[in-house]
């Protein structure tokens, strides 16, 4: 049995997740699943940020503020995702609207026909 | 579509992912200025204190980001288009009848009626609170923000267009700007007194800047204004993804300024 | 104390924009500011003083940056004034289409502050924001033309991006791990000899590739350039030139000391160079005008590159000029041909004759004509003699490679001129209709190409300090 340390499970997770949403980025002929397959390629890279915030001391009660920076998870990362996410909601919007423009048009979310070069 | 092409995508792929998948698993976190962070005390809430202290620019170029996306939205969506005889043909006026629009999608039972309008206010309120304790507590700008603005997407499909809370989208459009340009405001007010760009001052002529057990600085007032702006996008962001009617009209106005 | 006034060069064009984004009925007050923005701007560069600037006065701690840092020197005020030049004369030439155009100017300001920022940040997390924000601007800008074809070349570069910036933080995300640190000086400074930093090397590199448009991602930023008008696609090109300069700048800054750079350098080569043989090839086999300048362009980027990957001194130095130079007389070139698709359309074939019409336009297009082949004394031909020479000695290969692409370039932009303005033309032409401002701003341009060409060596001399890293 392969035991795995926390974090490196974590990464792992967040490497399955990057690949799925390649695969659905250059595989699947639907703009609204493409649309989604971007958003769990996102959300694996958001999870890599937040797998470096983990520190090894979990303390199960509050620590006093003296040790605090020992056992405390780092917050850079944190505060990146947070920045992160509303990026990637925005680029999201923005195509989820030309793909509501697109649909009216072909009455289709095929992306071999809506996105087809004349 | 040609095999040959398709394999090479689909060997390429799968290297580039086992590659992704073995390197991310190598990973040895080197902590770094992480430490430094969590020696120096701004505010309670440490994630905070970066967003909107350490590295607090990175905060506005965020808020930024989603200005521009509603923009472009209002775009795609016919404003000021040099020529939108494309999107005329696609969102016609109907002739009879009403706009199909969230007003039309039929009527709810009553149990969701009863059940969304209390929740809508709780999550106002709640979204208020996030905003204001953004420097004690978790959450903040855009937690609040977000919340308040899920409200009234939630009221919105209970109720349609006579929705109880409602925010016309010229008073959107103006929130927003007042939000970032709050954000920035501020911002230039600590470059007058600390001489730096964001610069958090706590005290101003020995007045306390934010008057409270915790000397938060000009953190709260970033957290608020932050708020009145993710507020503000999503909700304008949902309007126009979900509303025809606003689109039809946008693009009628966009004629008459194009004749 | 005395106040740094850097971070204005950023914010005063997002403030002019978010006021600008208020004022779409009123096309009135949107000219005349447009007319006293685009002056301002010009005056910009100037107002930062140099060295590095630390947001909120978060300076170094215990050798750590922990702040967002700006770093200022002469060589980026250089690329700033160059940036705000083309974009003031764009907006003007905006201005001088029937409909006064709010949102592209909000948009095209919020472009200039992007970039501004990303040339300007000593911090990869805030670049990436900004680097988000100039793609979504570019798509924006291109949205505004309204035709189907637009919506469709958007939503593509808007797919793409959204993998390539996700990739690129991938990237950023490596680099935070094993350093520590987002300064760029630090990261430097931290950062050993690992295959992880490899790994985030070549992201960073999809990253570069994507937002200038070098192979594998060419086809849709040629889309992108030829669904916008002509003076909206003159500023694109100067975006993606100016990005591509300032990450590979830093890509180089952050991992020249590592023992898998020689490996970086080969495959920043090879992408150059590939782009610079797709860039002439597909330009030479196209027949819309449009079309043609934006693979002309791509082509350009390689020049650019291959300049840069070098990276000894001189060699990069070469390649910063060469990129100006193109800046320049590519947005010259975009407005003739914003000119000439106004008359009718932008296929080559269509047109012919115009030279009885038109006949300066025709001239000072030539004059850059003669600039983007590298004719004596322009702009073009001092950059790309300086890179021809540094590179001789290291790849005598690949410069024999450039010459060849040059004489490619005079092929196909000569084939352009002589269906355009000296060939019979079909049709007679009923009225020959054009907004004047765009004939102004391309004599303007033209010009500009000259004094680069002529005043060379003060812009290389003030250049010199970018290189030094």
């Amino acid at each position: 049995m392969i035991v795995m340390d926390f974090q490196t499970a974590s990464f792992l997770t967040a490497g399955i997740l990057i690949v799925i949403g390649l695969y659905g980025v250059f595989f699947v002929d639907n703009i609204i699943k493409k649309i989604i397959a971007l958003e769990i390629l996102g959300s694996g890279v958001n999870l890599t940020l937040i797998s470096i915030c983990y520190n090894k001391y979990i303390p199960i009660k509050l620590p006093n503020m003296v040790n605090f920076a020992q056992y405390s998870a780092y917050p850079l990362t944190q505060a990146l995702v947070l920045t992160n996410i509303v990026i990637e909601a925005s680029m999201l919007a923005i195509m989820l609207g030309v793909s509501i423009i697109l649909y009216k048009k072909y009455k289709t979310l095929k992306c071999s026909v809506i996105l087809k070069e004349d | 579509m040609n095999p040959k092409r398709d394999l090479a995508i689909t060997l390429s792929f799968l290297i580039f992912g086992a590659n992704i998948i073995y390197y991310l698993m190598q990973i040895k976190v080197n902590p770094g200025v992480n430490i430094i962070y969590l020696k120096n005390y701004i505010v309670p809430n440490y994630v905070t204190a970066i967003l909107f202290d350490w590295r607090g620019y990175d905060t506005l170029g965020e808020c930024l980001v989603l200005i521009v996306a509603v923009m472009i939205s209002w775009i795609i969506f016919g404003k000021s288009l040099y020529d939108n005889s494309f999107l005329k043909e696609l969102f016609k006026a109907p002739e009879v009848g009403e706009y199909i629009t969230l007003q039309r999608w039929g009527e709810f039972t009553l149990a969701i009626k009863y059940l969304s309008l209390p929740l809508s206010i709780f999550l106002v309120g709640l979204g208020i609170v996030t905003i204001l304790g953004g420097h004690i507590t978790p959450g903040g700008g855009f937690q609040g923000g977000a919340l308040i603005a899920a409200s009234f997407i939630l009221s919105i499909i209970a109720f349609g267009s006579n929705s109880p809370l409602w925010f016309d989208h010229p008073f959107l459009e103006k929130l927003e700007t007042l939000g970032a340009l709050a954000y920035i405001i501020i911002g230039f007010l600590g470059m007058i007194i600390g001489g730096y760009y964001l610069f958090n001052f706590k005290t101003i002529f020995g007045l306390d800047i934010f008057p409270g057990p915790i000397a938060a600085g000009i953190i709260p007032y970033l957290n608020i204004a932050v708020g009145l702006k993710v507020l503000a996008s999503l909700s304008t962001a949902i309007y126009l993804l979900s509303c025809e009617k606003v689109i039809i009209e946008r693009i009628e106005k966009s004629d008459e300024i194009l004749k | 104390m005395a106040m740094n006034l850097l971070p204005v060069i950023v914010l005063f064009p997002i403030t002019m924009a978010l006021i600008l984004n208020l004022l779409h009925e009123n096309e009135k007050l949107v000219k005349y500011l447009t007319y006293i923005l685009s002056l301002i701007l010009i005056f910009l560069p100037f107002i930062g003083s140099f060295g590095y600037y630390y947001f909120g006065g978060h300076g170094v701690i215990n050798g750590y940056t922990t702040g967002i840092a700006y770093f200022y020197n002469v060589g980026k005020q250089v690329l700033l004034l160059i940036l705000s030049f083309i974009v003031s004369i764009s907006l003007i030439t905006g201005m001088g289409e029937k409909f006064k155009n709010n949102m592209f100017v909000v948009l095209t300001l919020m472009g200039y502050a992007g970039i501004s920022a990303i040339i300007l940040s000593d911090d990869l997390f805030n670049l990436y924001v900004f680097f988000e924000i100039v793609s979504m601007v570019q798509a924006g800008l291109v949205f505004l033309s309204g035709t189907e074809e637009s919506y469709k070349a958007g939503l593509r570069y808007l797919l793409i991006g959204v993998v390539a910036g996700s990739l690129m933080l991938l990237g950023i995300t490596i680099i935070i791990a094993i350093t520590g640190s987002l300064n760029i000086s630090d990261i430097k400074y931290y950062i050993l000899d690992s295959p992880l930093a490899y790994v985030g090397s070549i992201l960073l590199i999809i990253g570069l590739a994507y937002s200038s448009g070098i192979p594998p991602f060419h086809n849709i930023k040629v889309d992108l350039y030829s669904r916008a008008k002509g003076f909206i696609s003159a500023v694109l090109q100067t975006y993606s030139k100016f990005i591509f300069v300032a990450l590979s700048i830093i890509i180089i800054k952050i991992f020249s000391g590592l023992s898998f750079f020689s490996s970086l350098k080969g495959i920043l080569i090879a992408l150059s160079v590939i782009s610079m043989v797709f860039g002439t090839v597909l330009a030479i086999l196209e027949d819309d005008y449009k079309r043609l300048l934006a693979y002309s362009s791509i082509s350009h980027l390689g020049f650019v590159g291959i300049g840069i990957a070098l990276s000894s001194p001189l060699a990069i130095l070469a390649g910063i000029f060469h990129a100006i130079n193109s800046v320049v007389f590519k947005s010259g070139l975009f407005l003739s041909a914003y000119i000439v698709s106004n008359i009718r359309g932008p296929k080559l074939l269509n047109l012919g004759g115009l030279i009885k019409y038109i006949p300066f336009t025709a001239f000072f297009t030539l004059l850059l004509i003669f600039s983007a082949v590298g004719v004596p004394p322009f702009g073009g031909y001092v950059s790309k003699l300086l890179l021809i020479r540094e590179i001789m000695p290291q790849f005598p290969e690949i410069a024999g490679l450039m010459i060849l692409i040059s004489v490619g370039s005079f092929v196909y932009l000569m084939k352009a001129f002589y269906l355009i303005f000296l060939a019979p033309n079909k049709e007679d032409y009923n009225d020959i209709r054009y907004p004047k401002v765009a004939y102004y701003s391309l004599v303007i341009l033209s010009l500009l190409s000259l004094i680069l060409g002529i005043f060379s060596n003060i812009i290389l001399n003030k250049l010199f300090t970018l290189v030094k890293i």
